[in-house]
């Protein structure tokens, strides 16, 4: 038998409930309400090797003990680059200047990735694939705006499609928009793609403050518009609205007015992310226990109409070391040829004295830098001090790691935390429908504010009897 | 050449009676008032899409070469081709223009 | 089989109701179908071979004759089956609570009752009585004759209301569950193909819960096998509901002769009942009609689908799969020059996709 002591990495996790104490052991599948002298018990013997008298608790106990019955935790990727997606940033140009956009770049560098590039940045890819053994394949469209570059978006589903079959496997296209294209391009989005996030922060007086054209106009009308069609069409529409302090209670009425009239296959609520225009704009990011308070009443009604919630970092099905695509070895392509682990821009990586550049796609050729591969590979969640002790470690992974890289010891969570946490307890709670304790809970805010803001989430740590 | 010395083009249009959808790796074409139907893959599918999203000739023509590795002339004999074969099929119907020095473009419909 | 529309009218307004294109936009000059030509419609039933005299509307039951026409009918010893929203006229209902059950079924379509109040224009009856409680009083007076129909058409829905309802009126121990499917037009409400899945799981803990209350539930037409998992659909034979896809020529006839694919495809046109037609030769024109779309299914997936491809499932409602069609106006000139050679296919300078509209706009 394996001892905590002999696993300075434990995953098991011991998060004070009301008046019990949530046992969750992600890599072992585990999840359990027990009392604060079983989860004593379950410590010490997990610490000595001593057996519980307690004969379903013992099992417990031993199935903790056992790294067989554990998933592996995730690792940094080794070995060849092979990119579960390939990214393409057809422009970084935009048709619309949202008031909080952290991407709006000068017109003057709106360049528009050359055919050819694109050409030859699907081809890689698919020869990676190929000699991978990968059957099936992905392609993300980012931006900008990808339909300010239609024709690259064109040209490249049917390169890779055409490369797919003839290799014999399948490609799976996705797009993040603005949606609004005209209705011809929405219907052929609808066709061809497989995955489709529409922004739409809410009904019109939301989206259209939040969602301007250049000259004032709203895009509430268009981009409702195309969310209507491409919500009865055959690619997964997913709504993701942008969340500020303004709108933050709003939320459960935005998710009954979505599942009311665009019926998506998923709903995506993100906090809104502060940049300098928002800042401008006095636009402020939701307090968190609000944002979580309301995207779990949103949930509710989500669920009830079939349509998935989605808040990437609270996602229990899913064990990872690193949330988004840097670290994953994805390749993302830029208009100028650069290839990135990451699709922010460099000067926001920057100042966080990241650089996330792989190498370059030129001239029919692509150079990587195997230091930069293995510098992205590190961005992980094994070298995040700030998640060591946090149950949601193997889901949230850390996020962002240019937008949330808080450099403090492990007790200081901030705003992303507190809601990750909040909304990952829920989901586990769910998951062992004893969802009903969470409002309890919540409602409990002192008894809640010492869950959530517990500085280690370890069983081992789990304090002595006083 | 026409009467006035210029190019005369070949203009296809969809017929109108066809209806199409898109489905999993091929495109489906029926002709609503005879019930004669179609399934286009490969290269017919691309260019059946291209069309119907509103690129111009030489923008297929460019877009074929780079999908299907053909130097451009051969591209455009392939969709020549194609086109043709489309007409005696029905699926587009063809009439001409005098070419009056406008840019390339789909004309209107 | 073969249904008969004997009204255009009806007393309720389900924002589902698949004769939204047929009797909305067809400028009916009759609303209820006089008898000589009821007649003509039984007679197409005799020689079809076809023994049950199926009833619809709008609702049937408004007809002023509705006592003769049934009479009419089992004159010709039709079992009489009538879909019915339950709220039925005084005269219409001792009718058919005078025929034995062996010879008479009465499906009652019934909403959820918290979203009546919203669906009707009268909620109450004069005696203040809600619509639900009088389709209960009707149901209750049918006994074995009713059977309960529950049309799906939001992802949101919560049948449990039906199982109490059985129970307590001693109707059919059965639901027959449909799905709302889109007419052509997709004017009515109806569920999308992509919550299918949802859906199925919800009617797999639904069936459970009947089960458990010794009812059956059944599938009306346009279900699909992808939206039950492996083990939800064992669940649902399992527990002896009525499990099928289906989709083929229903043969709905109109008041004005004219008979249809089914009231969804009703702007597909009709074929007009004449003497000599009979069902069978009316199924197979349809069928040939519609098979080019057939190909094709509710999903893209549907085409190359292994189900689809050995018969087991048709891919779904054929409205649904039809409204996925779509003519696209392309005109293209073709730029090749007599001498064969092409314009020069380079690779220009992209601009911009789409430039914003700012008053500071650059000149050309």
């Amino acid at each position: 038998m394996h001892t905590l002591e002999r696993c300075p990495d434990s995953n098991i996790f011991a998060i004070p409930i009301l008046s019990k104490f949530l046992l969750y052991a992600p890599m072992h599948h585990l999840a359990a309400l027990v009392d604060l002298t079983a989860a004593r018990r379950l410590r010490d013997s997990l610490l000595t090797g001593t057996p519980i008298a307690h004969e379903p608790l013992n099992d417990v106990a031993r199935l903790l003990a056992s790294d067989a019955k554990a998933e592996p935790v995730p690792a940094p990727k080794q070995g060849d680059l092979v990119p579960p997606f390939l990214g393409l940033l057809p422009t970084r140009g935009c048709n619309l200047a949202c008031q909080y956009c952290g991407f709006l770049t000068p017109q003057e560098s709106w360049q528009v990735m050359d055919l050819e590039l694109a050409r030859d940045a699907v081809d890689w890819y698919m020869n990676i694939a190929n000699r991978a053994g990968l059957q099936h394949v992905e392609i993300h469209y980012f931006g900008g705006e990808p339909f300010c570059a239609e024709e690259v978006v064109d040209l490249t589903v049917h390169l890779a499609r055409t490369r797919a079959a003839e290799a014999g496997g399948t490609v799976r296209f996705e797009v993040t928009t603005n949606g609004t294209f005209s209705e011809k391009r929405c219907r052929w989005a609808a066709d061809h793609l497989d995955t489709i996030v529409l922004s739409l922060d809410g009904p019109a007086d939301i989206h259209d403050h939040h969602r301007p054209y250049p000259d004032g106009r709203g895009s509430f009308e268009t981009a409702a518009r195309s969310a209507r069609i491409l919500s009865e069409g055959s690619a997964d529409l997913f709504l993701r609205a942008c969340v500020t302090s303004e709108t933050v209670d709003r939320m459960p009425q935005i998710a009954a007015w979505f599942c009311e009239h665009f019926r998506p296959r998923g709903v995506c609520f993100e906090p809104l992310q502060p940049s300098a225009p928002s800042r401008t704009v006095q636009l402020e990011p939701p307090d968190p226990w609000a944002f979580a308070h309301n995207f779990i009443q949103a949930t509710g009604v989500l669920e009830s109409h079939g349509v998935e919630p989605v808040y990437a970092a609270a996602d229990i099905q899913t064990r990872r070391v690193t949330f988004c695509p840097a670290g994953q070895d994805a390749a993302i392509v830029s208009p100028d040829g650069t290839v990135s682990a990451c699709y922010l821009l460099q000067r926001d990586w920057e100042a966080r004295g990241l650089d996330l550049r792989l190498g370059r796609i030129a001239d029919g050729t692509v150079q990587l830098n195997a230091d930069a591969v293995a510098s992205a590979r590190d961005l992980n969640v094994h070298n995040k001090p700030l998640c060591a002790r946090c149950f949601c470690k193997w889901h949230c992974a850390g996020g962002c790691h240019v937008n949330h890289a808080p450099a403090g010891p492990p007790d200081t969570y901030d705003r992303l935390c507190v809601q990750t946490r909040i909304i990952t307890l829920r989901n586990v709670l769910k998951a062992m429908d004893q969802q009903h304790l969470v409002w309890e809970w919540l409602q409990e805010r002192e008894a809640a504010a010492q869950s959530v803001y517990q500085p280690s989430d370890y069983l081992l740590d789990l304090e002595e009897a006083p | 050449m026409n009467g006035r010395g210029g190019w005369v083009h070949p203009i296809y249009r969809c017929t109108p009676s066809i209806v199409w959808v898109r489905d999993a790796g091929q495109t489906l074409a029926v002709d609503e008032e005879t019930g004669q139907a179609w399934t286009l893959c490969g290269v017919e599918a691309v260019v059946w899409d291209l069309l119907t999203v509103g690129y111009a000739y030489r923008r297929i023509v460019l877009l074929l070469s780079l999908i299907f590795s053909l130097p451009a002339a051969e591209a455009a004999q392939a969709l020549d081709s194609l086109l043709r074969r489309w007409r005696e099929m029905d699926l587009v119907q063809v009439s001409e223009e005098a070419d009056d020095g406008k840019p390339d473009h789909q004309c209107s419909v | 089989m073969a249904n008969l529309t004997i009204s255009a009218v009806c007393n309720q307004r389900c924002p589902y109701c698949f004769t939204a294109d047929h009797l909305n936009g067809a400028g009916l000059s009759q609303h209820f179908l006089d008898s000589g030509d009821f007649e003509a419609r039984l007679d197409f039933l005799d020689r079809s071979g076809i023994d049950q005299a199926r009833l619809l509307g709008g609702e049937p039951t408004l007809h002023p004759q509705f006592p003769g026409l049934i009479e009419r009918a089992r004159g010709r010893n039709k079992t009489i089956v009538v879909f019915t929203n339950g709220l039925i006229p005084a005269a219409s209902l001792a009718c058919l609570e005078s025929l034995p059950a062996t010879a008479c079924s009465v499906l009652v379509n019934v909403n959820e009752p918290v979203r009546m109040s919203r669906m009707y224009p009268s909620a109450t009856s004069e005696a203040g009585e809600t619509t639900f409680e009088r389709q209960c009083a009707t149901i209750r007076r049918l006994g074995e004759r009713a059977m309960v129909g529950f049309n799906i058409y939001r992802p949101d829905f919560q049948p449990e209301f039906l199982l109490p309802l059985i129970a307590e009126t001693g109707c059919r121990p059965a639901v027959r569950l449909g799905l709302a499917h889109p007419c052509l037009s997709g004017e009515n409400r109806y569920v999308y193909p992509h919550q299918y899945v949802a859906i199925g799981r919800k009617i797999v803990r639904f069936a459970r819960r009947a089960a458990d209350a010794h009812v059956r539930v059944e599938f009306d037409c346009g279900f699909v096998r992808c939206m039950f998992a492996d083990g939800d659909l064992e669940t649902l034979t399992g527990l002896g509901a009525d499990v099928g896809w289906r989709c083929n020529p229903i043969l709905d006839v109109g008041l004005d002769g004219q008979v249809i694919h089914c009231y969804p495809l009703s702007r597909l046109g009709g074929l007009p009942l004449t003497p000599q037609t009979d069902a069978p030769a009316l199924r197979r024109a349809f069928e040939s009609r519609t098979r080019p779309y057939r190909q094709a299914g509710i999903f893209r997936e549907c085409s190359t689908c292994p189900f689809k491809a050995s018969g087991v499932c048709p891919g779904g409602c054929l409205a649904a799969t039809m409204r996925r069609f779509r003519h696209t106006p392309f005109a293209v000139v073709c730029d090749s020059r007599r001498d064969g050679r092409p314009a020069s296919a380079g690779s220009p300078r992209l601009k911009p996709g789409v430039r914003p509209e700012t008053s500071q706009e650059a000149a050309p």
